[in-house]
């Protein structure tokens, strides 16, 4: 009922839940990330990000740790200088003014909640500091501790509280400044497994209800699957992929992306070919049908199948069907699905998850196979350097 | 069966007494077994002045200690007070400097306010004696603004006791301060910032708040050592800047007057607890968690 | 003393002047204060552990004897081991007489041994040991024939009229010390003392103090009661009410001369005359109203069970070469008759002692200074009471 309210209060309009794909172009943007480079010494922690966060939008910065997504949220809380490049924030270039001046809040990873305070005075804090009258300062901590559905907790310490309510408090000191948007620092990460997933829908809920941007940072990709409109996927300083959930996953544009964000096959390929809206791709003396990404005919590429999109046979596959043979490693029943580990003639291993839909004959470890997908769930992906990611290893 | 079950649960019952047994031997003979000696002599009386004295429930010791030596109990309080204040003017920025701009310098700087720590605290106090003594530069300079005159000296006057008091005590006021500092989540003042609060708000609001423990305990420290102190004000002080301490030595030593000497450390020891228990109720540290 | 010994005193040493302290002295080493404080005795605590390496065995007859720091020449030890077979355990334990007696106290009033055969200690602690408490016992005058080289002023003490219990093992002279660069001009009565302008101290020994006040007020010291010094503790209270005195000083009365903190103090002999040599602004003089005369004397504690080992060690000291050695490194007044000659004798800069009435004083200064006499109970507790009183501690 509270919650209604600030919606209305903050008059913040129609939002759409899947907002402009295209993030240069977007109207209305909250932050803006222009062209931004972050140095400390020689190191660099973020190169050349460059984003736009939309007004109502539940955006997640993705990587592995040290990959740059927790330092550009500082930038964006103000904790740090860009040492290039500007932050926008509602429009205003405020690359260079101070936290206690810009009108985002954060929620810490560990919440750092003020531990001598109370719940109500810990909620309270932000509005103290600033002009808000009392009454208007009781109305809105009371709003957003129903919100947060503490009520009951105003006057405990925070040391008294579960990892859960502890984090919900926190939620609550940073919204109840109506900022234009908030900040969350790997704010799960304490929480343990079943505690995380019932907060992931708690977290949604109140972004629905309180219709703020939400900046959220995490290396956990379920996680940034599950609750984003948008994800930018970061590695080693750079955003490598901007899309919503399923372009991420199912559109990877790199290796890196494909092997982060869920399991993936990847299998060394060159593009030989077209057939019709088709690409050909040959993996070593086989050659498979693809679909076409713009990658140019005689590349040495990567071809990537998501484990559930393979299914396996024990003969040759039609000729509408792409596959390569395969050598049974191992296989672990997994309740909905089977688990799948093989092995290519080259040694490449590959998984394919099989659902109880099959009609597999008894397979064991040793038995030869073939591993077979829809020519439209490969994907073609430029060859990264560094060699293939190993699924077993990428796999969160 | 039942027999075993009330065995098992005796057991259980004198597990904590048992766990606690080495600690209260200890409490109790090292610190109720001399404070009961101290309050049988001073209730003692000697029948000569070298003779043993022998327990006579002599209230008169309290009496002489209460009415003889107000001046010496106040004038000891005052300057434990003023050098307790002194010390965490100083210590609480340096504990602020090295617990958050030390870097790795911080072990280095702690070192550094305890090496005076590994002299003396004679040699300390003789130290600070030469310090604020006439030839030095201290004195030099307040005479030549004019503060004090031709003649005037520091030494022998309040401010060169409280000074010593101040100067030989510091290090306990700056390594509590600095732990309970160490200790804040600088996340916490990254919070406060982040809520809209300028640095000085972030550090009235959270981080001072927090190290009110260190504060807490490092004034303790100060105090009540500075309050008993005698070195100080002997070495340093003239006849009018006696403490308590001193009045307990000269009666210990000087006049052979044990249970005067034991009826003075009570009287002490008891203004000292109602001080401590006044102070920890206004700071109210025991709800800092 | 073994090399060991020589090197924690030079460490010892080094350590006072980083204090300030140019030389320490008997009594300027470190005060009632620092003793009572535990810390301070470490030091003596060390060397008195070094004392007892000296002991050799062999004759299987040993004595031990408590004395002040620094009151013994480095080398006499040995000689008179050498000269009596005679083992010596020499500790240097006893920092001030209120300390002294406070730690001895509990064994001594229970007639309990304190692990000494002989400690020395001033008049009027000698006083109370010999006459209040009773916890010493005579010398054996057949081992002692050197006692006839005893001074004749100090034969016979009030508090022991024919030196029985006590034999003084070196006095000293309380007068005025002061820094003619801060006064300004020479100063020669108590009341030119007083009316300086710089700082003043007086010390915090009653007895020096008091004395010296008394013989100013035409009281007379060596006979004294606390009636007769009513005057002197009058004219004492107003000097420190009107801070014509600034304050009560233990022993670094002589630091702070030297290095001009105080422009004048009440002080003691033999620190001034080891500091005049270096520092010829400091001067020492006896008022023309009097000076007080103390000795510091050897007793033998009522426990000890060689009262004649003891006694053959204070008579080896009196035999004037071997005082004469004493004097040549401490520097205070012997109490040996025929040491001028022996010092002579030494030549160098010991024969020089023979000119300084500090060590060697003239018959004009002795007839000018008097003995603290003896108090009774009852009149020791007024005089130390209304002397607490008067310095803030009372």
């Amino acid at each position: 009922m509270e919650g209604e309210a600030y919606v209305r209060d903050t008059e913040q309009g129609e939002r759409s839940l899947l907002p402009e794909l295209d993030s240069e172009g977007a109207i209305d943007a909250v932050i803006s990330i222009d062209h931004v480079t972050k140095r400390f010494g020689e190191f660099v922690a973020v190169d050349d990000a460059n984003f736009h966060i939309s007004r109502g939008e539940f955006f997640s910065m993705l990587g592995p740790s040290g990959c740059g997504k927790t330092t550009t949220l500082r930038m964006i809380a103000g904790f740090e200088q860009p040492s290039s490049g500007e932050i926008r924030l509602d429009g205003k270039d405020v690359s260079r003014v101070p936290p206690y001046k810009r009108h985002v809040n954060t929620v810490f990873q560990q919440y750092a909640l003020f531990p001598h305070m109370n719940v109500w005075d810990n909620v309270a804090f932000g509005l103290r500091a600033t002009k808000v009258s009392k009454p208007e300062i009781v109305r809105r901590v009371t709003e957003l501790l129903a919100v947060v559905h503490l009520a009951d907790f105003a006057t405990r310490r925070p040391g008294q509280l579960s990892g859960g309510q502890q984090q919900r408090v926190a939620l609550a000191r940073a919204l109840v400044n109506y900022p234009s948007a908030l900040l969350l620092d790997e704010p799960l990460g304490a929480l343990d497994l079943k505690l995380r997933q019932a907060m992931q829908l708690e977290l949604k809920r109140i972004q629905r209800e309180v219709g703020i941007t939400f900046v959220f940072v995490t290396h956990d990709q379920e996680e940034a699957l599950t609750m984003s409109d948008r994800i930018a996927v970061m590695n080693e300083g750079r955003v490598v992929q901007i899309g919503t959930p399923q372009e991420i996953y199912e559109e990877p544009t790199s290796e890196f992306v494909a092997g982060f964000i869920g399991m993936a096959n990847l299998l060394a390929a060159r593009c030989e070919g077209s057939d019709g809206e088709f690409r050909i791709a040959r993996i070593g003396d086989q050659a498979v049908k693809v679909a076409s990404n713009g990658l140019a005919i005689g590349d040495e590429v990567t071809l990537m199948v998501r484990p559930e999109r393979a299914h396996l046979r024990t003969s040759a596959p039609p000729m509408d069907l792409a596959g390569v043979s395969a050598e049974v490693v191992d296989l672990v029943f997994q309740g909905p699905i089977v688990r799948f580990d093989l092995r290519s003639p080259d040694g490449t291993p590959l998984v394919a998850h099989v659902g109880p839909g099959s009609d597999l004959p008894l397979l064991r470890p040793g038995d030869q196979v073939w591993m077979c997908w829809e020519p439209s769930a490969g994907r073609l992906l430029p060859r990264s350097t560094q060699g293939f990611p190993r699924p077993d290893v990428l796999e969160y | 069966m039942i027999q075993r079950d009330d065995q098992g649960r005796k057991r259980a019952r004198a597990a904590p007494w048992l766990l606690l047994g080495p600690g209260m031997l200890f409490l109790f003979l090292f610190f109720f077994f001399p404070l009961y000696t101290l309050l049988e002599m001073s209730l003692s009386a000697s029948p000569s002045r070298f003779a043993s004295p022998v327990f006579t429930w002599e209230w008169a010791n309290y009496s002489e200690a209460l009415t003889q030596y107000g001046e010496q109990f106040s004038r000891s309080f005052l300057y434990a007070t003023l050098a307790t204040l002194a010390a965490l003017a100083i210590a609480y920025p340096l504990a602020y400097v090295i617990a958050f701009r030390g870097g790795r310098y911080k072990n280095v700087l702690l070192g550094m306010v305890i090496v005076p720590f590994f002299t003396n605290f004679l040699i300390r106090t003789l130290a600070w004696k030469t310090i604020v003594g006439d030839q030095g530069m201290v004195v030099d300079m307040l005479r030549t603004v004019g503060i004090l005159g031709e003649h005037e000296s520091l030494l022998r006057r309040p401010i060169a006791v409280i000074g010593g008091l101040t100067y030989n005590f510091l290090p306990f006021m700056v390594l509590p301060i600095y732990v309970s500092l160490e200790k804040i989540d600088t996340r916490l003042v990254d919070a406060a910032r982040d809520l809209y609060s300028t640095t000085w708000r972030a550090f009235r609001k959270i981080v001072f708040p927090l190290s009110l423990p260190g504060v807490f305990a490092g004034s303790l420290l100060v105090f009540i050592p500075a309050a008993g102190d005698f070195v100080n004000a002997y070495y340093l002080g003239s006849t009018k800047t006696t403490m308590i301490g001193n009045v307990v030595q000269n009666q210990f030593l000087v006049q052979v007057d044990y249970p005067v000497a034991a009826a003075l450390s009570f009287v002490f020891m008891a203004i000292v607890m109602v001080i401590v228990a006044v102070y920890s109720k206004l700071l109210g540290t025991e709800d800092i968690a | 003393m073994t090399d060991r010994q020589a090197m924690i005193r030079t460490e010892a040493l080094r350590l006072a002047r980083m204090a300030g302290t140019p030389r320490w002295s008997r009594r300027q080493f470190l005060g009632r204060s620092a003793a009572l404080l535990g810390v301070a005795a470490v030091g003596p605590a060390i060397l008195a552990a070094c004392g007892s390496d000296e002991s050799s065995g062999g004759s299987g007859k040993s004595v031990t004897v408590s004395n002040w720091v620094d009151y013994m020449a480095p080398k006499s030890p040995k000689a008179f081991t050498d000269g009596t077979g005679i083992e010596l355990k020499y500790k240097e334990d006893i920092n001030d007489n209120n300390e002294y007696f406070a730690k001895v106290k509990p064994n001594l009033s229970k007639g309990e041994s304190i692990g000494t055969d002989a400690f020395v200690l001033t008049d009027w602690m000698a006083n109370r040991m010999i006459n209040q408490v009773k916890w010493v016992q005579q010398l054996d005058d057949a081992k002692f024939p050197n006692k006839a080289n005893m001074r004749v002023t100090l034969q016979k003490p009030p508090f022991d009229p024919t030196r029985a219990y006590s034999a003084p093992w070196q006095s000293g002279l309380t007068g005025i010390a002061y820094n003619i660069k801060e006064t300004g001009k020479e100063i020669r009565t108590l009341d030119e003392f007083l009316a300086i302008e710089g700082s003043t101290t007086v010390l915090a020994e009653m007895r020096d103090t008091v004395g010296i006040f008394m013989l100013a007020t035409g009281a007379d010291p060596s006979v004294p009661t606390h009636a007769d010094s009513l005057p002197a503790f009058d004219k004492l209270q107003k000097a420190i009410d009107d801070g014509s005195i600034g304050g009560t000083n233990g022993n670094e009365y002589v630091n702070d001369l030297a290095s001009g903190n105080l422009a004048a103090a009440f002080a003691w002999s033999g620190d001034v005359a080891q500091i005049s040599r270096d520092n010829a602004d400091v001067r020492f003089m006896i008022p023309e109203s009097g000076g007080m005369l103390w000795s510091d004397n050897l007793m033998i504690p009522s426990t000890s069970e060689k009262p004649g080992l003891a006694s053959e060690f204070i008579n080896f000291f009196y035999d004037p070469v071997n005082a004469a050695v004493l004097t040549n490194y401490i520097q205070y007044i012997a109490p040996v008759d025929g040491v001028e000659d022996e010092l002579i004798k030494m030549g160098g800069s010991a024969a020089k002692l023979v000119d300084d009435p500090l060590v060697v004083p003239t018959a004009e200064l002795l007839a000018n200074v008097k003995i603290f006499g003896g108090l009774d109970e009852e009149e020791e507790v007024q005089f130390d009471e209304h002397f607490a009183n008067i310095t803030g501690t009372g």
